[in-house]
């Protein structure tokens, strides 16, 4: 089992190389490129939306309570803000979005590879990398840190409206302290990683629609472990990026 | 014009062609028949180079295809066109733009030209009009028939048919059959087809192949094939059950 995960990790990062290669081929069509981009984006926003006002709701909500028992509850604003913004919106968004466009991706091109419109993209002298997996691969690694600082915003507005209007915070205390204590870093650190959230969704789904076999049940199992396979690489790589990024650069 | 020899190919441990000879002439209709699984997909597969034989030759005009390149098959695939057993039409475009795709990115031909030219296939399969058409829209026989007008938009030097008539009530298969041989008369493509539809073959092959147990085990004339002795392809021709 841990074996054969090693084993696709490998494949989904041959297929990763032979993507980046292919854009710097410009092999890259716009108007896919585009179109795909507001696929990924544009209609994710209502489900990132939700899923980060909440995160940031619940957040404000349990930090409050913790710190006002100690006498604390003013800096609610701050130690919220940064963890949205280093954590938990990009991993919510990451995971959020793999539910929603990486399983997408692999049932389309799931469906093209049982049904042989794989092939024929072969016999019709088009590569599938540069026709399929780009313009999904560029769209992700763009659109994940688009979506993230629109959550980040999202997240700090639920957070706002909760400690302020339901936990009775000072707003204007309230922000001082955001704004004193969130530096750009930390939202810096968390586009990076949702820049390589991105990556994972369109790779992992790409591969797992490319390698799809045995018909409309194996689009499903295919689906399926997509899914699976990036939110736990995207927790993976979360936990590196958290060794990494504050001993490379500055914590 | 192509020549298989030796052909072999497995798949996990499990031996689907086991030294496949085959010699098709320019021109023709060649057919390939045998039983559901025995590995008639597969031979197609790598005759045009979705699949890599373990073990054999492919030549195309004294050309080895064996060990070519991608690049040198992207050559080759300029003359050959296919049309697969389940049509593979692309479903997230209309019928205009699957007949059209290969010409976009194959040719320099210019939009109106290509407009042209996809009307006048889609009238040759009996479907003019019908551009705009989505592919959900359409009947299984109509979606094989836009699978040959796709196919024969590039002029193609050979058509390979996976099955161009399975699945499909008896007088649209019938049609299908007259298609092929119209294609064959008109275009000039040599033509390849793997089939079990007895009907398609004795209509259309001018020469009939039998695969059985990864080999080519009888090979001829359709009439030969008719008469033939062989009693596995006694068996086959009769319809007699195990
Ligand atoms: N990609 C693959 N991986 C593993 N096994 C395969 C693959 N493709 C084909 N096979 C196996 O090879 C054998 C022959 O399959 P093939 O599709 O060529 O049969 P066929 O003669 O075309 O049958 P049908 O008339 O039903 O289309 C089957 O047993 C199949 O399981
Ligand atoms: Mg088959």
């Amino acid at each position: 089992m841990i074996s054969e995960f090693i084993e696709e990790l490998g494949a989904i990062f041959i297929l990763t190389w032979k993507t980046i290669v292919a854009v710097f081929n410009g092999e890259g069509e716009w108007r896919e490129i585009l179109r795909q981009m507001v696929r990924v984006g544009v209609e994710s926003v209502p489900v990132v939306t939700l899923t980060t006002a909440f995160a940031g709701m619940v957040l404000a909500l349990n930090s409050y309570i913790g710190f006002s028992r100690m006498g604390a509850g003013d800096y609610t604003g701050s130690v919220v803000g940064v963890a949205l913004a280093k954590e938990l919106i990009p991993v919510l968004t990451g995971i959020v979005i793999a539910g929603r466009v990486g399983a997408a991706i692999t049932a389309e091109i799931g469906t093209m590879k049982v049904s042989e419109q794989i092939d024929a993209l072969y016999t019709l002298n088009t590569d599938p990398v540069s026709y399929l997996v780009l313009p999904r691969f560029i769209a992700s690694i763009f659109m994940l840190p688009v979506l993230t600082l629109y959550g980040d915003g999202i997240g700090n507005l639920g957070a706002y409206f909760v400690a302020v209007y339901v936990m009775k915070v000072n707003p204007i205390i309230y922000n001082q302290y955001l704004y004193m204590y969130l530096e750009p870093w930390d939202i810096f650190t968390g586009l990076i990683k949702a820049f390589s959230f991105g990556a994972i969704i369109a790779a992992v789904g790409c591969y797992k629609g490319l390698s799809t076999e045995g018909g409309a049940e194996g689009v499903g199992k295919a689906t399926t472990s997509s899914v699976v396979i990036s939110s736990i690489t995207i927790l993976i790589a979360d936990f590196i990026w958290g060794k990494i990024l504050p001993w490379t650069l500055r914590g | 014009m192509i020549e298989v020899r030796d052909l072999w190919k497995s798949f996990k441990g499990k031996q689907v062609l086991k030294g496949v000879d085959l010699f098709i002439k320019e021109g023709e209709i060649f057919v390939v028949i045998g039983r559901s699984g025995v590995g008639k997909s597969v031979l197609l597969k790598n005759m045009v180079g979705l699949m890599k034989p373990d073990k054999g030759k492919i030549l195309y005009k004294g050309r080895d295809l064996t060990g070519a390149s991608e690049a040198e098959w992207k050559d080759v695939r300029r003359e050959f066109a296919v049309v697969f057993q389940h049509s593979a039409l692309f479903d997230s475009m209309n019928v205009g733009e699957n007949v059209a795709f290969g010409l976009k990115r194959m040719t320099n031909l210019e939009e109106g030209e290509i407009r042209e030219r996809v009307k006048r296939c889609l009238s040759m399969v009996g479907l003019e009009g019908a551009e705009n058409l989505r592919i959900s829209e359409l009947s299984g026989g109509m979606q094989k028939r836009v699978a040959i007008a796709r196919a024969i938009a590039l002029n193609p030097g050979v058509i390979f048919y996976d099955e161009p008539t399975t699945g499909l009530d008896p007088i649209m298969s019938a049609n299908i059959t007259n298609l092929i041989i119209k294609m064959n008369r008109e275009i000039g493509s040599t033509s390849f087809i793997i089939t079990h539809d007895l009907r398609l073959a004795f209509t259309a092959g001018t020469t009939i192949a039998m695969l059985h147990d990864g080999k080519i085990i009888n090979v001829g004339e359709p009439d030969t094939i008719k008469k033939s002795s062989n009693p596995i392809v006694r068996k086959f021709v009769e319809g007699i059950p195990d």
